[in-house]
């Protein structure tokens, strides 16, 4: 399966890709938006802040959110945040606006909430074989307490939204499925055979 | 259920090869970077930490090529550090497969390298690494180019400053403890973590589960360094994180 990863300009995608790869994805890493648009699988990945990864793909707002809504499509942290309408980490930069909510700044007292916690999921063909508060790798500062979309949860200081569905075939992650180890590549895997089953 | 604790094993690279002295200095070779860390993925380990330690524009090429090495088969974070001065290398180390890097000397000589690298990449990228030495009760001086250089900073003020720059993690090494495995420091510890809002590592002297225990408790810090404790086959990490789970620390 043909797998394209959004080329974002900051992080490090290599890891995402070896794990794609050794799932048995053929990736094209590209920062050429055309190309997103076009992908049979479409994966936004990324570290990042919310204002400028925007302003970067401003022009293509309305295509892209038509292409995640869809077809297969998994938003990975900051990739899950643009989807949302809004960011306090950038008030005045519209989002995506695929889902209803804003993404705040998180209330705890040590940011970013940084390392493995525990994920409590609802029923979903993503979590196949993953078992409730499996440890998953997070890093940010800001994100969603609360969406209709909601398919997992975790506790930081208050819960928080770890995963959401975005369309038939797509989904977002608020943690790193790429360093999350063999979870991580199952999450991936479901992901991938999902995305099989829309074609 | 709550954030784990991390356990973080360290890499001391020069010259291709694992590397692990006794207070920064006589060094003896232990392994290679990439099967050291696949190996210490299986056991547990939280995440890695490479450091170049010759911190020269050579180390640094090769240590990138054992980044590369490595993160085809690792599927936990990695931060790399040793010697990065500008916001172009560390692209290049995220580039070759680092989630983060660690500044030290090049942030206290250029502290505006923090708020660029943040910038860019966002500060979650971005760990300050502290090499601090005890100059007296509650006071410990900061110290650059792998602990040669005193800077007549104080750790506690630089600590601050630092993620006032944009530093999202401070990695925080005692140079008094550092290869002794005599315990961490955890006054300095300690010190740290109610200083800043951002996570610390706790790094430099853990020789027993029981080091990381008390480090992770008492000295409050949300991550432990440790390096021969693993290196010498003393203890695994799946071993010392069974400990700690007995001692009531949540890890994964």
């Amino acid at each position: 399966m043909q797998v394209t990863v959004a080329d974002l300009g900051v992080g490090n995608l290599h890891s995402l890709k070896k794990a794609l790869e050794r799932l048995g994805a053929r990736v094209e890493v590209t920062p050429e938006i055309v190309r997103w648009l076009e992908a049979q699988v479409l994966i936004l990945p990324g570290d990042g802040a919310f204002g400028p990864m925007m302003h970067r793909i401003e022009d293509h707002r309305e295509a892209l959110r038509q292409r995640v809504c869809e077809k297969p499509a998994l938003g990975i942290c900051i990739g899950m945040q643009l989807l949302f309408e809004q960011s306090e980490e950038a008030p005045d930069v519209a989002g995506l606006g695929l889902l209803p909510g804003r993404v705040v700044k998180l209330p705890a007292r040590r940011l970013p909430h940084m390392g493995w916690n525990t994920v409590e999921h609802a029923k979903d063909t993503l979590f196949t074989g993953i078992p409730q508060g499996a440890y998953f790798y997070f890093v940010h500062s800001y994100g969603i307490t609360r969406s209709e979309g909601a398919l997992a949860w975790t506790e930081y200081e208050g819960r928080l939204v770890a995963a959401v569905r975005a369309g038939p075939w797509s989904y977002a992650v608020q943690f790193h499925p790429e360093k999350s180890g063999r979870r991580g590549l199952k999450l991936l895997e479901n992901f991938l055979s999902l995305a099989e089953g829309a074609r | 259920m709550s954030l784990a604790k991390r356990i973080i094993p360290c890499l001391d690279v020069q010259d291709r090869r694992v590397v692990k002295g006794v207070r920064f200095q006589d060094l003896r070779a232990i392994g290679d970077p990439a099967e050291l860390a696949t190996r210490y993925e299986a056991q547990g380990a939280d995440e890695m930490v490479f450091l170049d330690i010759s911190a020269s524009v050579a180390g640094r090429k090769t240590l990138l090529s054992a980044v590369q090495r490595t993160a085809e088969r690792l599927f936990i974070p990695l931060t790399v550090g040793g010697g990065i001065s500008s916001v172009d290398e560390m692209y290049q180390a995220l580039r070759a497969g680092a989630d983060k890097v660690a500044i030290n000397t090049n942030a206290v000589s250029n502290p505006r390298l923090i708020a660029d690298c943040a910038e860019r990449f966002g500060c979650q990228c971005v760990v300050l690494a502290i090499d601090a030495k005890r100059t007296g009760p509650a006071q410990w001086e900061v110290y650059t180019h792998g602990g040669r250089n005193p800077t007549g900073l104080d750790a506690i003020d630089w600590a601050k400053r630092v993620v006032k720059l944009g530093a999202g993690e401070i990695l925080l090494t005692s140079m008094d403890a550092d290869g002794t495995a005599y315990g961490y420091d955890l006054e300095l510890t300690r010190a740290v973590v109610e200083a800043v809002s951002v996570p610390v590592i706790a790094s430099g002297g853990g020789g027993r589960p029981e080091d990381l225990y008390l480090a992770l408790s008492a000295g409050g810090a949300q991550a432990a360094l440790a390096a021969s404790i693993f290196h010498y086959g003393r203890y695994t990490v799946a071993q010392v994180k069974a400990y700690l789970r007995r001692k009531g620390v949540i890890v994964r």
